[in-house]
């Protein structure tokens, strides 16, 4: 499933009273993928993916997910299906768990759009299996578990309610660097699952790793909406204008190539910028000790 | 010099899961920043909820300075002692800025008259001054935590511990709640001990001494730039190598020396064939 933003601009309230956030953003989320979007605090990146699943609805312009269009017209009562198709987490996610057992946290979401008792158990049973969740723990009451436990639950919960497209804002904040690793292996497992991510991220090392697709949001307006690759081509400089951090891996190569290196390719892991240093090196000027 | 805190043979056990802490000893000199690392789940927060008093202990002893922990001493040792938490939206209570700053130093029964000036010094020192009569959570999350950093400092405690205080910030709240603290350092210097607990090794960089955890077990003690080199251990513990080491690693050259990005940059620009 296709979601094509068409000519949206959006201002939180009404009449004389409007602040304009989003800005003339025309955006093709490709399904299937993982886009990654990111910017500023500010920029406008939280907005946006509300009108994703149509939590707000654009002042102008519209947005079609699928079949459906959503503009500002569109009735509450023909949104449903929409929120079906698109499923939000939030950030700290589990701070919204309030079921008495991790099942029932989890079975909330499909009970709540129609399912039987029989149906929503089965999903929440698939779901939290798709997370990685260990089925001794299914009774438990999510409130004992570990953070990096809590964040699958409710992870869980939309993934129970198979939407087919999954926006996640800040999905690895707060974990540990191991938790963070396995948070965004599932982030991939579940994009080769064929559901379509939408990421909102300030780490890039996470965009880096992760996303097929990168939208840099500035000041409400789309400032580069472009394969991964592409975009950290794109000189340091600008990166700075956006106020960007460059990922590690990329910042040291760009470093490099100005200190008169040269590299094939854009390096996605360390591995691969070592790799393409090495031949470049004359470990001889380090004398015999000090190298393999 | 003194030492600010004194873990020694200490002894706990969660409730339910059971034993973490066994025979535990590690001390904090007085105007030191310690960095204490671990995985999540490793057992440095409950680390610090021990040294609070937050939690009960088996065996033992916690000293800060010359006071001996116990429930005597307790409200002695929170005064020395001040902690900043992880989320930002569950540290407040006041409606404006400066009453949140206000509310510790009611607690502690500081005279009205002698207040607006304890607020403004504190807001000030986070750079947060201008937003004193704003509403908390019109805040972004690093101005947030400044804020709960302003409402220790009011206290003027002379231990700081900062438990993942910016694990929850985007990069640039980060770097102004580091940036924060810095300039804390170079302004009190030896009256200020910091204990910052972390799993982010670029926060790490930054103390004088690191101590990693492992299951409640001391792995290392050491200054970080020795610590870095040790790749491999590291990663085995669920905790990363900053970039640059990592690269050199992967790049098979044994230098014995730690260096930033930048010094690798260079370093290797001279190696350049």
């Amino acid at each position: 499933m296709v979601i094509n933003i068409e000519g949206l601009d959006f201002a939180y309230g009404a009449g004389k009273q409007t602040v304009p956030v989003l800005k003339d953003i025309n955006l093709t989320i490709e399904s299937g993928k993982i886009t990654a979007i990111i910017g500023q605090t500010g920029s406008g990146k939280s907005t946006l993916v509300q009108q994703l699943n149509a939590l707000l609805k654009p002042t102008a312009g519209q947005v079609v997910v699928g079949e459906q269009v959503v503009t500002s017209q569109t009735k509450e009562k023909d949104l449903a299906p929409i929120r079906a198709k698109v499923g939000m987490v939030f950030q700290f996610p589990e701070s919204q768990l309030f079921a008495p057992t991790v099942l029932e946290d989890v079975m909330y979401g499909p009970l709540n759009f129609g399912a039987s008792q029989k149906e929503a158990k089965e999903a929440a049973e698939k779901a939290l299996s798709a997370v990685g969740f260990d089925q001794k723990l299914y009774e438990q009451s999510p409130f004992n578990l570990s953070g990096g436990q809590m964040r699958r639950v409710a992870l869980a919960g939309v993934l129970a309610m198979n939407p087919e497209t999954m926006v996640f804002d800040e999905p690895a904040a707060g974990l540990d660097p191991a938790g963070q690793a396995e948070l965004l292996q599932l982030l991939k497992d579940l994009r080769d699952s064929g559901k379509t991510i939408v990421l909102i991220s300030h780490q890039m090392e996470q965009v880096l790793a992760l996303a097929d697709q990168v939208v840099v949001m500035k000041d409400g307006q789309v400032a580069a909406a472009e394969a991964v690759d592409t975009l950290f081509s794109r000189p340091k400089a600008w990166f700075e204008e956006q106020h960007l951090d460059l990922p590690e891996t990329i910042a040291f190569q760009k470093e490099m190539e100005a200190a008169g290196f040269t590299f094939d390719h854009l390096a996605k892991t360390g591995a691969d910028l070592a790799a393409q240093l090495k031949g470049q090196l004359d470990l001889s000027k380090l004398g015999g000790d000090h190298h393999e | 010099m003194t030492d600010a805190i004194t873990i020694k043979n200490l002894t706990y056990s969660y409730p339910e899961q059971g034993g973490l802490f066994q025979d535990f000893s590690l001390s904090v000199k007085e105007g030191e920043w310690l960095a204490i690392v671990g995985h999540n789940g490793s057992g440095k927060s409950t680390l610090a909820k021990l040294i609070l008093g937050l939690l009960d202990f088996e065996e033992g002893r916690i000293k800060v300075f010359d006071q001996v922990l116990s429930e005597q001493t307790l409200a002695a040792v929170r005064s020395t002692v001040g902690m900043v938490f992880q989320n930002p939206d569950n540290q407040f209570v006041g409606a404006t800025v400066a009453d949140d700053v206000a509310f510790g130093l009611e607690n502690r029964q500081i005279p009205s008259l002698e207040m607006p000036a304890k607020i403004e010094k504190a807001l000030k020192q986070v750079g947060m001054n201008a937003y004193a009569d704003r509403e908390p959570h019109t805040l972004s999350g690093g101005q947030k935590q400044r804020v709960a950093m302003a409402s220790v400092l009011a206290l003027e405690p002379k231990v700081i511990i900062l438990d993942e205080a910016t694990a929850m910030l985007d990069p640039e709240g980060k770097q102004a709640v580091l940036q924060n603290l810095k300039e804390l350092k170079a302004r009190y210097q030896d009256e200020l001990t910091l204990i910052m607990i972390t799993h982010d090794m670029e926060e790490a960089a930054m103390a004088d001494r690191v101590a990693v955890i492992d299951d409640g077990k001391l792995i290392f003690d050491e200054k970080p730039e020795t610590l870095f080199l040790k790749g491999e251990r590291l990663r085995e513990l669920g905790l990363t190598q900053p970039f640059a080491m990592a690269l050199r690693e992967q790049l098979g050259i044994q230098n014995p020396a730690y260096q930033t990005t930048q010094e690798l940059v260079a370093w290797l620009s001279t190696l350049k064939a």
